[in-house]
């Protein structure tokens, strides 16, 4: 089948030519075998072809997808049998094809141009736009829904409570479960606020009408709300931080809510310990500042962190002053004196340099006076619980009132033994004055009188005795020495001792040198009868108390030795000590003051003599003093 | 009992202590001196003028006049100089010695010492 182009010109009338032209629809016209008879300018623009193109093709070949011609084909095929097509005067929706190749989406109304002619016309309108806007409006359909859904969960499950508050009468709009818990009874959903929560509603209004006016957000910290967690439960108290939030216009609010209780709990309890640390704090500063002793203490980098007003009285200073100074000045300013020019490194420093106990004792001279004082002092680091240096601390004792204490008690005792001196020589004189006519007496008298002279020599050696523990303890034992015999004073000391050696007991004078020694006399004469009166005392019946005097190596060495009692050997590095007795508390103990052995060995070191002894338990003791023997003799 | 006989002999004894005094005044007495008891070192001179003192006792720690400066008093004095002293005193380490010291006794003393001394002082 061949059309001229003229035959289509004259099947083209004017009328509907300018109505085809004037179509926003593409119109195609077709004949019964699928050749395009009309091709309007809408149809140039929706399909790419032009009129000229298009005009003598087939529809088939122009506009129809390739997998849709068949089915073109075979309907065309069936009109031309049947004169029937489903197609026809319905608008079907299809895919057509642009002379690109893209296939673009329209909507199609067929319709023969005249019953049972064999020409059609198609009406097209192209539905990509309408597409376009039918996927992006389901898009945003789908997007806005699972926002919604992500929103409720949100709602539902955050722990914040949230409720949109109405401007008109503060109704409740909507509120989360969260919320919900914050309201007692009936659900407040469409209540009013003031309604729900009376108790609070003044407060409320004021907080809703400035939001709403003021268009800001509203901020209330940590407030308590006693809520019940089961119906019949108990009310407990429990903490929120509401933020009351202007929405939109402000023709609503939320009102979020945040449980702080936790904090706020945290917060108590932290202010609780800091209250109890601040008053043990506040208690131990009055402690220490009213300790007699003074007390430093440093941070691990040396500063001071603590001084007492002990501590600051010793460097005439204040505590305020000190704290935070290091503890170098602290040493400038104790100006501790120095022996032999060397450093003293005060215990403090020796602590933080990590001395589990550091002891010191320095002289310290009073920036004001000049006064000296001695001070004792121990200091310890401080240790965290893993064993880190936090610091030290240093506790001074200030000894001046200690020594003046002592010496007071020196002085008392020095003074007591003196004024027994006059009694006891009263005693003792008179006693002495009826012994010449103890012959005249009857025996008994002879005895008691024995009896009394025997307890005054006692007291006299006991006064003796204090004296010169005193007269040592304070520093003024006098000791006048002269050149003298000591064989000779020897033999006194004996001769004087063999009156009165208890029974059963000798004293032999075994071998005695000629020896010149400068001593003083007295002191001599006192230490001998110490160590004779000793071995007199311990010497077993029956046994000789061995005294001699020999000279050997340039010394006179005078040794008194007893067989007897022996000194227990755990005690024997005690014996030269004060006021310790070696036989306390064994057969041997006869009393005595635990001095004269002291005072022996002091009267002999302090001129250049020498006192030791040998003694084995149960078998006896052997005391020596030596002397240098004087030159030239 | 001492083989002199003493006779008219004169001792000064000079001590503050009553009790001390009295104890001595009392021994030398039964060995038949004559003594004169002062109770402290201001009227030394003119008791040992007084009496024609043999002999001093004399303590060192006295109210008013020190026994040293006793000591003094009695070397600066034509008579009382020539006359023995023996002092006797707890702080025997305090004395000045002058030439007539011739004992020095501590307090509390031995009566035998004393008396020795005494006797000693007064035959020489």
């Amino acid at each position: 089948m061949a059309y001229t182009h003229t035959d289509r010109r004259e099947v083209r009338s004017d009328e509907l030519g300018a109505l085809l032209e004037a179509s926003l629809e593409a119109v195609v016209g077709m004949d019964e075998h699928g050749h395009i008879r009309e091709w309007n300018t809408a149809a140039e623009a929706m399909f790419g072809w032009t009129r000229r193109e298009a005009l003598g093709r087939t529809v088939a070949e122009t506009i129809v997808p390739p997998r849709l011609r068949e089915a073109h084909e075979e309907a065309l095929s069936r009109y031309r049998t049947t004169r029937q097509a489903r197609i026809l005067g319905r608008r079907v929706a299809i895919t057509a094809l642009h002379k690109d190749g893209r296939e673009l989406p329209v909507e199609l109304r067929i319709t023969p141009i005249a019953s049972g002619a064999s020409r059609f016309i198609a009406f097209i309108t192209d539905l990509t736009e309408v597409k376009r806007l039918e996927t992006m409006h389901k898009a945003s359909l789908a997007s806005s829904e699972s926002q919604r859904r992500l929103l409720e969960t949100i709602l539902t499950n955050t722990p914040a409570g949230i409720a949109l508050v109405s401007r008109k009468d503060f109704i409740i709009e909507f509120l989360n479960p969260a919320f919900e818990l914050l309201s007692p009874g009936r659900s407040p959903l469409g209540r009013s606020a003031l309604e729900v929560w009376p108790e609070i509603a003044g407060e409320l209004e004021v907080i809703f009408r400035r939001v709403f006016e003021t268009r800001k957000i509203w901020h209330a910290v940590d407030q308590k709300v006693e809520l019940r967690a089961r119906p019949d439960g108990p009310r407990e108290e429990r903490w929120f931080t509401f933020d009351f939030v202007p929405v939109g216009d402000s023709d609503a609010l939320l009102a979020v809510a945040t449980e702080t209780t936790d904090d706020v709990v945290a917060k108590r309890q932290i202010e609780h310990l800091a209250d109890v640390a601040r008053r043990r704090a506040t208690e131990l500063r009055g402690i220490i500042d009213h300790m007699t002793d003074a007390v430093f203490v440093s941070d691990a980098h040396g500063n001071l962190t603590l001084v007492n007003t002990a501590g600051a009285a010793l460097v005439r200073s204040t505590p305020e002053d000190l704290e935070g100074r290091s503890i170098d000045e602290l040493a400038a300013r104790l100006r501790p004196l120095r022996k032999n020019g060397a450093g003293y490194q005060l215990p403090l420093s020796l602590a933080l340099g990590g001395q589990p106990m550091a002891l010191g004792q320095m002289l310290v001279q009073d920036p004001a006076g000049g006064e000296v004082r001695a001070v004792r002092s121990r200091a310890a680091p401080i240790l965290d619980a893993r064993g880190a240096l936090l610091g030290a601390v240093e506790v001074a004792r200030d000894l001046a009132d200690v020594e003046r204490l002592d010496r007071l008690k020196g002085e008392f005792v020095r003074v007591a033994a003196h004024a027994l001196n006059t009694p006891i020589a009263v005693i003792t004189g008179y006693a002495q004055a009826l012994a010449p006519g103890l012959g005249g007496l009857p025996q008994r008298q002879r005895e008691m009188l024995s009896a009394m002279q025997r307890g005054i020599e006692r007291m006299q050696q006991i006064v003796r005795d204090l004296s010169y523990v005193t007269s040592i303890e304070l520093d003024n034992l006098e000791l006048t020495r002269v050149r003298l015999r000591a064989d000779e004073v020897v033999r006194s000391v004996v001769t004087r001792a063999v009156g009165r050696t208890p029974a059963d007991v000798r004293i032999e004078l075994s071998r005695v040198d000629p020896a010149t020694i400068e001593v003083d006399r007295e002191g001599l004469e006192q230490t001998l009868h110490n160590l004779v009166s000793n071995a007199l005392r311990y010497a077993n019946r029956g046994t000789t108390v061995e005294i001699s005097l020999e000279v050997e190596d340039g010394a006179a060495v005078i040794s008194v030795r007893d067989h007897g009692a022996g000194i227990a050997p755990e005690r024997q590095a005690h014996i030269f000590e004060r006021f310790f007795r070696a036989h306390v508390d064994t057969p041997y103990d006869f009393e005595g003051l635990g001095i004269g052995l002291y005072i022996s060995r002091e009267i002999v070191s302090r001129q250049g003599g020498r006192m030791w002894f040998e003694s084995v338990e149960g078998e006896g003791s052997v005391f020596h003093v030596s002397f240098p023997l004087v030159e030239g003799t | 009992m001492s083989a002199v006989t003493p006779g008219q002999r004169t001792i000064v004894v000079v001590e503050d202590d009553p009790e001390i005094r009295e104890l001595e005044v009392f021994l030398l007495g039964a060995e038949g001196y004559r003594v004169v008891g002062l109770p402290d070192g201001e009227r030394v001179v003119e008791a040992v003028q007084k009496n024609a003192a043999d002999l001093v006792l004399l303590d060192l720690m006295l109210p008013k006049r020190s026994g040293n400066v006793v000591l003094q008093d009695l070397s600066r004095d034509e008579t009382a100089r020539n006359v023995p002293v023996i002092v006797v005193s707890a702080y025997t380490r305090q004395l000045s010695r002058t030439p007539q010291v011739q004992r020095v006794l501590n307090k509390p003393f031995d009566v035998t010492d004393l008396l020795d001394a005494v006797h000693e002082a007064l035959t020489h």
